[in-house]
């Protein structure tokens, strides 16, 4: 710090030393601090760490402390004052320890059970995404969401054994900004595969509320999926899950995206019915996993009347419920958005009906699956950039002959993918 | 019921009640040391505070003339992680307080609330100061906060080295 130039006699002159020049300030007047920092380098330092609150270390301390884990790395880069202040009290290895592996319930509830309280575990002060996994009570994350609910972007629940009043408080007085919500296998209790046991609702009732009106909104929610098996024959089950989605649908008035993916019949009757009422609805990507069956077919065609400006949709269509026509029609409906389609044929299906490049002249992205019969269609679509062609059946020919087909494409292709059995998985694995 | 008087930097007196002033730490001493070195135990206490001027000690008394009630929290609260209690303590009055004021008073507000000791306020604008940093660049904290880079040689390289586990690119 002091060089020889301060020295003099062997001693340092006293107004340079920081205490000194430190206390001094504390008595100056507000005015005559300023001009002091003109003195010398050394005035100038001390005092404008004095004097600027976010270079004192007390505040400095007390403000880094209400950040967000995830904001410290950037606020280290500000200067080397706050960058010391960080890695001396506010940096710990365990808690980035827990981002890059990230975090689990499997740690949480060890060191829940181990500590009680969980804001004195060594966590981040704010999580993005969380995942619940089947064998987690509410009880056991209570807290966890109490703390941490509102810097919750993305939320999973896997064979989660809540009902949905837990769901409900969970989400709406806690995880106010959550984006993206996901649930699969089943949220209502009993319904979860290979379980077998009489499904009772009777903590279902409060669902059923009078006044639609007084939903609570999560303006955030972009992103909703949900797979869920229900039993198609339990009618009781009925009512109550309609009014779930209907809520859950009603709560999320932004949202831009929905995986559905639920067994019975009647709640896809339900989806399609409300795509195609919702005058609000800002859906732009869809996925439909479960077949279409007839009645449902007709209400997705209403997607067309609708002119929804889809840019993603992803459907299995059932050779009986569908006509190649209605197919054709859909899909020429929306061709001024569509850019990622994947279609899965449950039977193998020809494609003569498969609108021309012309029509579909936004497509990036297609998916094919059991599909059967010359690919010579596909040569116009010179501007797809993701090709997958899943469980092809060439007419008695080889793939090698249809070569002049690809041949055409790759000049903008950049990924061309094929695969001989079923695997259409989730974009978003929640184990990874 | 006794009062003292508290002056400004830029002279401005205000009178409060020594209750009321009690409840910032640095007062407090400041009224028991006048009590001690005062040999007439009526005088009206005076105490100048020279860093602060009259329009951020109008706004500090203001904020304890609102909470005088609140419980007083003792200063060095949850030291070990040095997290305060704003989510806790923050009412609407606070934050309709807070918002009308741009970050030069904030920060003022701070340093005032820092010298003074009166941790219920230093808690609700560090919180508010936290809120400006989330989610921005390193760019934009220094711009916001007129704070300039001093990082010597590589350091401002490692430092970036070590924050790749979470900074996309």
């Amino acid at each position: 710090m002091m060089d020889r130039q301060h020295l003099e006699g062997g001693r340092i002159h006293p107004l340079l030393l920081p205490n000194v020049i430190t206390v001094l300030a504390e008595h100056l007047h507000s005015q005559d601090v300023h001009r002091c920092r003109l003195v010398c380098k050394i005035w100038d330092r001390i005092i404008r760490r004095k004097t600027s609150p976010l270079l004192n270390a007390k505040i400095l301390s007390g403000v880094l402390s209400y950040l967000p884990y995830m904001s410290l790395p950037p606020a280290r880069l500000v200067c080397s004052l706050w960058n010391d202040i960080i890695l001396k009290s506010h940096w710990s290895e365990d808690r980035k320890a827990f981002f890059t592996r990230r975090f689990r319930i499997d740690d949480f509830r060890r060191l829940n059970a181990k500590i009680g309280n969980p804001r004195d575990l060594p966590l981040p002060l704010a999580f993005t995404s969380f995942t619940v996994l089947n064998s987690i009570s509410l009880n056991a994350t209570h807290d966890f969401f109490t703390d941490y609910g509102t810097s919750l972007k993305s939320l999973t629940l896997y064979r989660c054994k809540w009902t949905l009043e837990n769901l409900r408080n969970t989400l709406f007085n806690h995880a106010i900004n959550l984006e993206h919500l996901s649930i699969t296998c089943g949220i209502i209790p009993g319904t979860q595969i290979g379980f077998g046991k009489e499904i009772s609702f009777p903590e279902l009732d409060f669902v059923l509320h009078e006044d639609l009106a007084n939903y609570p909104v999560l303006r955030q929610m972009k992103c909703i999926e949900l797979e869920m098996n229900l039993l198609d024959k339990r009618d009781n089950a009925r009512a109550y899950v309609e009014q779930f989605l209907t809520e859950l649908f009603k709560s999320c008035p932004e949202v831009e995206e929905v995986n559905f993916d639920i067994s019975a019949w009647y709640t896809r009757t339900w989806a399609t019915d409300f795509i195609a009422t919702n005058e609000n609805l800002t859906l732009r990507k869809l996925r439909v996993i479960k077949p279409i069956i007839d009645p449902d077919c007709a209400k997705i065609i209403n997607l067309q009347m609708k002119q929804l400006p889809l840019t993603t949709l992803k459907i299995r269509i059932r050779y009986k419920d569908v006509t190649l026509e209605a197919l054709h029609e859909l899909l020429v409906s929306l061709k001024h958005t569509l850019e990622d389609l994947q279609i899965v044929f449950l039977e193998y299906r020809c494609a003569h009906e498969f609108p021309s490049a012309q029509e579909l002249y936004k497509l990036k992205k297609l998916e094919l699956w059991k599909f059967k019969g010359q690919l010579d269609f596909l040569r116009e679509f010179a501007d797809l950039r993701n090709l997958l062609i899943g469980e092809m059946k060439l007419k008695g020919q080889k793939l090698f002959n249809q070569r002049d087909v690809f041949k055409a494409l790759l000049p903008n292709l950049k990924k061309l993918t094929f695969k001989d059995f079923w695997e259409v998985r989730h974009e978003r694995d929640w184990f990874s | 019921m006794a009062l003292v008087r508290v002056i400004s930097s830029d002279g401005a007196a205000f009178l409060v009640s020594q209750r009321l002033a009690k409840r910032s730490g640095k007062l407090k001493t400041e009224i028991e040391t006048f009590r001690k070195s005062s040999d007439n135990s009526e005088a009206q206490p005076e105490i100048r505070i020279v860093t602060i001027r009259a329009e951020i000690l109008r706004l500090v008394l203001q904020w304890l003339q609102q909470h005088q009630n609140d419980p007083v929290l003792p200063a060095n609260q949850n030291e070990q992680d040095g997290r305060g209690d704003a989510e806790m303590g923050q009412s609407q009055w606070d934050r309709d307080f807070l918002a009308p004021m741009d970050l030069g008073i904030v920060m003022e507000l701070i340093l005032a609330a820092n010298h003074l000791e009166v941790k219920g306020l230093l808690d609700i604008t560090c919180k508010l100061v936290e809120s400006k940093i989330t989610g921005r660049t390193v760019d934009e904290i220094r711009t916001a906060f007129k704070l300039k880079s001093d990082f010597k040689g590589n350091e401002e390289e490692q430092t970036r080295l070590e924050n790749r586990w979470c900074v996309e690119n």
